[in-house]
């Protein structure tokens, strides 16, 4: 499904972010990325949703390789795949449901597709009661599962999850990982990057560890080891 | 692009306006001031414009011809004057119009009238010629003085141009001065105007580049990202247009209401100017309409940049 080569990443003349990392995630797999802070993790999901370039190496997605996307095909690669963000990137001046749309409106969603879609998807992440706040009425928690909505509003076969839950507190930290848990039964393959150690320990799911920009370890059923 | 997808552009620009007008405002503001000044410079340039040729009307070259010179003579310089492409317009001055325009000219003074009753009309006939451009005149006068009429024309004061000359030359260059100032002037004033409202819509859009990153992240195409902006910025030079507009059409009636008040030389300078903006109206705002546009439409463009990597 998706297969990190020999990546590196250098910025500048000599700030290495990833040193030849090498890795392979098959369909269906929730893997976690840890890491501590500046060990590399932003910069492999960066890599991998086409928002940076690595320095060599090569990324293949169900088989193709991304690293060399034109700018005109970026935005059919993007909408393949979901990602989340610690910051939620939500639309300010947008409802939640105008938020969700959004991603579907972009790629000339009919609009009604979008109408049957939207609160689908809404009530999959429990917020069918908040369809018409803005993101400022919502709490963190709330904020992400917009965000995980819009995400998954694509239906994308791989979600991308950089410290989804770093803004949250523990039990929408939890409220989150159990939603990721939940996307991933249903077959969409989750990558998820986190400096958590307790929500590594209780996944006891596959764990790749990333220090300073190397891969140290990489474990079925892992634990936190830094 | 689809209809669906453009329509969604076209909605997307016009919600960006309006849940940004803080923003919008700012834009449409600058965009409003600098539309005015140029307004402003264009009457300023029309009132120069009117200046100069008032100027350039007063300026022109008469020849006197003797008495013993023969009509057909006469007009044979005025045939070959006439000829010449520089040459606007050329009169002849026969014995009686000139008998004619004295005694009009004179009619309130009694005792020059009565010197040509006892003198008879001493008047010469003459030719009288305008050409443009103005410093043409001098070409005209070297034929006139040439070998082969130089005979017919008074020795003394014949030709008018030679009598004026340090004079034509000082007006010639006082306008040439004035358009070049005029348009040097307003050229800069409009550059830096330009220059405020295209930093004003950078800045508008810098400040949300947050939602041209998040339109990228979830797969927008570049049009899809660009145009709604390009939109917004073609709002403000509508609504800008539209503002400076009525603005200058309030200051224009502000000038009117005081027409009386002001003074013959002021009044002589803005007559014109309201007869330019009366006449060209719907010209100007269509004029200012497309630069407002272009300005709105590239800034916008601009602002936004090609992507990352």
């Amino acid at each position: 499904m998706i297969e990190f080569k020999n990546i590196n990443k250098i910025y500048g003349k000599n700030i290495c972010a990833l040193k030849n990392i090498s890795f392979r995630i098959e369909r269906g797999e929730f893997v976690t990325i840890v890491g501590p802070s500046g060990a590399g993790k932003s910069t492999l999901i960066r890599l991998l949703i086409c928002d940076e370039r690595p320095t060599s190496g090569e990324i293949y997605v169900a088989g193709r390789e991304i690293t060399h996307l034109s700018w005109r095909e970026l935005p059919f690669y993007r909408r393949k795949i979901g990602v989340i963000f610690q910051d939620f990137k939500l639309l300010p001046q947008k409802t939640v449901v105008e938020n969700v749309a959004f991603a579907l409106e972009v790629s000339d969603t009919s609009p009604g597709e979008i109408a049957r879609k939207v609160p689908l998807i809404l009530d999959l992440v429990g917020l069918s009661n908040r369809m018409n706040n803005k993101p400022d009425e919502l709490s963190g928690g709330e904020k992400q599962r917009v965000s995980i909505a819009r995400a998954l509003v694509h239906t994308p076969k791989i979600l991308i999850a950089d410290e989804p839950t770093g803004n949250l507190d523990p039990l929408s930290t939890w409220e989150i990982i159990e939603l990721l848990f939940k996307i991933n039964k249903r077959g969409t393959t989750v990558i998820l990057a986190t400096h958590d150690k307790e929500i590594v320990d209780t996944l006891n799911k596959r764990v790749v560890t990333i220090k300073n920009g190397q891969l140290i370890s990489d474990q079925e059923k892992g634990k936190y080891i830094l | 692009m689809s209809f669906l997808a453009f329509f969604r552009i076209i909605k997307m620009g016009f919600q960006g306006f309006w849940r940004n007008r803080l923003l919008s405002l700012a834009a449409v503001l600058i965009m409003t001031l600098t539309l005015l000044i140029i307004s402003i410079f264009v009457a300023l340039n029309s009132i120069v414009d009117a200046a100069v040729k008032n100027l350039h009307e007063k300026i022109d070259l008469v020849i006197f011809f003797k008495d013993e010179a023969s009509e057909e003579e006469i007009l044979q310089l005025k045939r070959v004057l006439a000829n010449q492409p520089e040459t606007k317009s050329i009169t002849y001055v026969n014995k009686q119009e000139a008998e004619a325009r004295y005694r009009s000219r004179y009619k309130n003074d009694p005792t020059r009238l009565s010197s040509l009753e006892i003198t008879g009309n001493v008047l010469p006939r003459s030719l009288e010629i305008k050409a443009e451009p103005p410093e043409a005149l001098e070409k005209l006068a070297k034929i006139a003085s040439s070998e082969q009429f130089k005979d017919l024309i008074l020795s003394d004061k014949g030709i008018s141009y030679y009598e004026n000359k340090a004079l034509i030359e000082k007006l010639l260059t006082l306008t040439r001065f004035l358009k070049i100032f005029g348009i040097l002037i307003s050229g800069f004033f409009i550059l830096v105007t330009i220059l405020t409202v295209f930093n004003t819509i950078r800045l508008t859009i810098f400040s949300r580049r947050d939602e041209i990153e998040i339109m990228r992240l979830v797969g927008a195409t570049e049009s899809f990202v660009k145009l709604p902006f390009a939109i917004e910025g073609i709002l403000y030079g509508v609504v800008g247009t539209f503002f400076a507009t009525i603005a200058f059409l309030f200051l224009l009636k502000l000038t009117l209401n005081f027409y009386n008040h002001l003074g013959p030389l002021v009044l002589s300078l803005v007559t014109p100017m309201m007869s330019y903006f009366k006449e060209n109206f719907f010209r100007i705002v269509g004029m200012e309409l497309m630069i407002a546009v272009f300005i709105g439409t590239l800034s916008a463009l601009l602002a936004i940049g090609r992507r990352k990597s």
